[in-house]
């Protein structure tokens, strides 16, 4: 019934309706067979692993894991540096923007963009707002856990270049 | 295989946290892994943020209230990892569309676990033409198969929003394959 659902949205398109469904990769057989996920079972399995892979991705999380405690009790360390480089950064990006009139008005972007909406085609400017960065909100961390999310994920050199 | 709610619980008992998210894991790994691969397209990269997403799923479940679903949560850190890797590399890159859709046929033959045919490729390539959202819905519908109620949990867009999205990346696909189909 879905997938009936699936296909019908494929009608205008009769090259990617041929070619649903088909498997992009391959697994090997019976591979998968011996992992539950049954909140899934619809998911399509296409594309090939190595042996093994999903056996040992446990271990592997967990070490990584182990070192990211280590890089946070270092990162703490380096706090004082860092909120004097954002500071800095803070007082630059003001200096510039008090002393660099580049600023259109309102009227004259208003007159721009009815000058120029005509230009656009109704899937330019729906790509246009699509283009957007999508980061989807994960919710409930509050600031102080997204700020030492964001210090764990800098690499050190990234952050010596920063300071 | 235990409920969401049973994991989390057996997560938030001391000294049985590591057995639970073991168990989350092994729930999830694959789904999570394939809807990060169809996202990135190569086994490397899909590991390493595979990775990432749990240590990031670990780090979060303390403060995991229940609002939404613990499968949406988890889908959107691994879409968000996924497209901070893909927005990473294109940064670094700098390159043009043209360079970027013959970067993916290179990267996609290089890939010793890839499997497809010229075919798959053209398809991947084609995709590269679309905006991430679009692209994002097209993958998630058209591969994954997943119904637009779960997808617009996951991305917080309408069902309206994601029927036209999908309709717009259908429509430039399908074009592309046909105008591109003589690789």
């Amino acid at each position: 019934m879905f997938k009936k659902e699936l296909l019908e949205e494929l009608k205008d398109a009769p090259l990617l309706k041929e070619a649903f469904g088909l498997k992009m990769f391959k697994v090997s057989e019976g591979y998968f067979d011996a992992l539950d996920y049954s909140s899934f079972s619809s998911v399509h399995q296409k594309g090939e692993v190595p042996l093994g892979y999903f056996e040992n991705l446990g271990d592997q999380v967990m070490e990584k894991l182990d070192q990211a405690k280590i890089r946070k009790r270092k990162t703490i360390r380096m706090w004082p540096l860092l909120t004097g480089a954002v500071a800095a950064c803070i007082v630059l990006v003001l200096y510039f923007s008090i002393n660099m009139d580049v600023d259109l008005s309102t009227d004259e972007s208003f007159a721009y963009i009815e000058d120029n909406i005509d230009a656009y085609s109704e899937e330019d400017l729906l790509d246009l707002f699509e283009d957007e960065e999508l980061i989807f909100s994960e919710s409930f961390e509050d600031d102080s856990e997204i700020i030492e999310e964001f210090i764990d994920d800098i690499e050190d050199e990234d952050l010596q270049l920063l300071l | 295989m235990l409920e969401d709610d049973q994991i989390l619980e057996l997560i938030r008992v001391e000294g049985k946290s590591e057995a639970g998210f073991r168990m989350l894991m092994k729930k999830y790994q694959e789904p999570l892994y394939w809807h990060i691969r169809n996202m990135v397209l190569i086994h490397e990269d899909a590991d390493d943020v595979l990775q990432n997403t749990f240590v990031k799923i670990f780090k979060g479940l303390s403060g995991f209230k229940g609002n939404s679903k613990l499968y949406t949560w988890m889908y959107r850190i691994a879409t968000n990892e996924s497209l901070s890797l893909i927005t990473r590399r294109k940064k670094k890159q700098m390159a043009s569309l043209d360079d970027e859709m013959m970067d993916v046929e290179e990267r996609l033959k290089s890939d010793s676990y890839f499997d497809g045919n010229k075919v798959h490729v053209l398809l991947q390539k084609a995709l590269q033409v679309l905006p991430e959202k679009q692209k994002l819905v097209f993958n998630m519908r058209y591969f994954q198969n997943m119904s637009y109620k779960d997808i617009a949990a996951i991305t917080d867009v309408s069902e309206g929003g994601l029927k036209a999205s999908y309709h717009h990346a259908v429509k430039k696909i399908e074009t592309y394959v046909r105008e591109n189909g003589n690789v």
